[in-house]
């Protein structure tokens, strides 16, 4: 035995605010934080400050990542998606995998394209919100995950120290399947189920729940993981967008790397999306945030930048509302005409995702 | 771009205080990439808003405050949890070597206070890390001082019971 840890195990008296800046000057990797990054994006953020009215819109950059949108749709959130083949990408927005059956406490979805954190494509099914403490609105949480081509999933301790054993669940379509559970005997206690995929990727959902949540309701979608993993469409996916740009596709090139995520949970009907747009041949890119009227982005057009940097314009039409702004200000939009003729290529879709297009980048 | 004075006033400000408000976050989230993530956030929302920022009377405090708000809503929202989560599972790349028997006892604190809820780490390391009254604290976390006290409690308490129960600290009202 060895009594090391022991002793580390029972702190010294009157030690809290010792051990708490030992902690905060152990040894950490080197910071990322930059301040350059912080002028760039609060210009950009600046300018979309101004589009907003509603006030409850938060953006909140996270991590590096794709884009995020949120769908309205509730149990058939992918409206005819497009696999992806060979050929130059015209949608911003391609997924390597879509939900298809839920069940009914998760009512909105929202996918990103690109790569999340640890290389991983996203998606999340979301429940209803509920006022939790401070005025707070949450709601369960579904997250859809695809690990890269030949990458094996980590069967480890959480994030919070806690063990996690690979407990053998029944195949989902013939593949192996497995729950992710605090114990090695049963998948009691478990929130992530995982899967390999029929291409060989493995495939992972994980239950989130708010913390003022009972746990009955989070082990009700425990229950259902199996059926939402058999009903999960794993393939890059081009999914359809509620707008079309036209003439332009030798201009602008989707932007997959770099991202806004965008959180707008408070009512998941009110849904938006953001996508970018890298300006061909230069370090510009164009961003277009669109959704509904009621909700969002609210604007007034006729606003005025505050600096002559910044630069922002929308478009409505449809029952949908469609801003267009970039960083690089009007240098940016040049190659595309100014933001007046961007615009004028802008064709919007309408609420209703039967009518939306993966082609988004038309001729 | 072209920097301004408001640039390099904001710039300056970073350089001064990245690391501390660094340490802060990683307090309050117990992982050194988001506490990245979390002090990027903030300090966008200082330039975002430098004109006020820059005219407060005690920067230092409205920077925490942006920051401990930052982490509390990101807590709130499912993509921040996640991206915690996920971020919990590889190793930091460290600068330096770190003794075993260090990062054990650091490992405890810092499980110790990620199993707390966000508003009491938050406001344990207000209060015991950042050295603020009970009053500072509830102006910080924008709650009365009551809640700062019950949240301190039950706070402490838990801590103790994660750490063996030998945690001792300075009784309720003291610190302030």
């Amino acid at each position: 035995m060895n009594p090391q840890p022991e002793q580390r195990a029972r702190p010294e008296p009157q030690e809290l605010t010792e051990r708490l800046v030992a902690l905060a000057t152990a040894p950490a990797p080197r910071s990322t934080v930059s301040a350059e990054a912080a002028i760039r994006a609060g210009r950009t953020r600046q300018v979309r400050r101004r589009l907003a009215v509603l006030g409850a819109v938060t953006a909140v950059a996270v991590a590096t990542g794709g884009v995020v949108a949120a769908l309205p749709e509730a149990r058939h959130p992918a409206p005819a998606a497009t696999d992806t083949a060979a050929g130059p990408a015209t949608d911003p927005l391609v997924v390597p995998a879509t939900f298809g059956w839920l069940p009914d406490v998760l009512e909105g979805v929202s996918y990103q394209s690109g790569n999340g954190p640890n290389g991983l494509g996203f998606a999340r099914a979301s429940g209803k919100p509920v006022p939790g403490p401070d005025m707070t609105r949450e709601g369960l949480g579904l997250w859809l995950q695809v690990y890269q081509p030949g990458q094996v999933p980590v069967v480890g301790p959480t994030s919070a120290g806690q063990l996690q054993y690979q407990v053998p669940a029944a195949p989902v379509n013939g593949e192996p399947a497995y729950w992710l559970a605090p114990s090695p005997d049963s998948p009691t206690g478990a929130d992530t189920f995982r899967w390999q995929a029929a291409d060989g990727r493995w495939v992972e959902l994980t239950v989130d729940k708010p913390e003022w949540f009972t746990q009955s309701q989070h082990d009700q979608v425990v229950a259902v993981l199996p059926r939402i993993a058999a009903g999960v469409r794993v393939a890059d996916q081009a999914l359809p967008l509620p707008f079309r740009i036209t003439g332009l596709s030798q201009r602008l090139r989707p932007v997959q790397q770099e991202t806004t995520w965008n959180e707008h949970w408070a009512d998941v009907q009110a849904w938006r999306g953001s996508f970018d747009f890298r300006v061909a041949g230069t370090q510009d890119v164009i961003g277009v945030t669109v959704g509904p009227e009621p909700y969002y982005p609210g604007s007034d057009p006729g606003q005025v930048p505050n600096s002559p940097t910044e630069v922002s314009s929308c478009l409505r039409g449809n029952g949908l509302r469609l801003c267009a702004d970039s960083q690089q200000g009007l240098a940016a939009f040049a190659p595309v005409g100014g933001v007046q003729a961007f615009l004028q290529k802008v064709q919007l879709l309408g609420i209703d995702p039967e009518g939306w297009t993966a082609d988004v980048l038309a001729g | 771009m072209a920097r301004t004075d408001r640039d390099t006033e904001f710039t300056e400000f970073v350089a001064s205080r990245a690391g501390w408000l660094r340490s802060v976050a990683y307090l309050l989230c117990g992982d050194w990439h988001w506490a990245d993530d979390l002090v990027q956030e903030c300090i966008t929302k200082l330039y975002t808003h430098w004109g006020r920022a820059s005219r407060a009377e005690n920067l230092d405090g409205y920077a925490r405050r942006v920051l401990v708000n930052t982490f509390l809503a990101e807590r709130r929202s499912g993509w921040g949890r996640w991206v915690a989560r996920l971020r919990g599972e590889p190793g930091p790349e460290l600068d330096h070597p770190v003794e075993p028997t260090d990062l054990d006892a650091a490992l405890d604190l810092r499980q110790a206070l990620a199993a707390l809820p966000p508003r009491q780490r938050a406001t344990v390391v207000l209060r015991y890390y950042c050295d603020l009254s009970v009053e500072q604290t509830a102006e910080a976390l924008d709650c009365s001082a009551g809640n700062v006290k019950s949240q301190t409690s039950r706070g402490l308490g838990a801590l103790r019971r994660q750490l063996d129960d030998s945690l001792a600290v300075l009784p309720e009202g003291s610190a302030g």
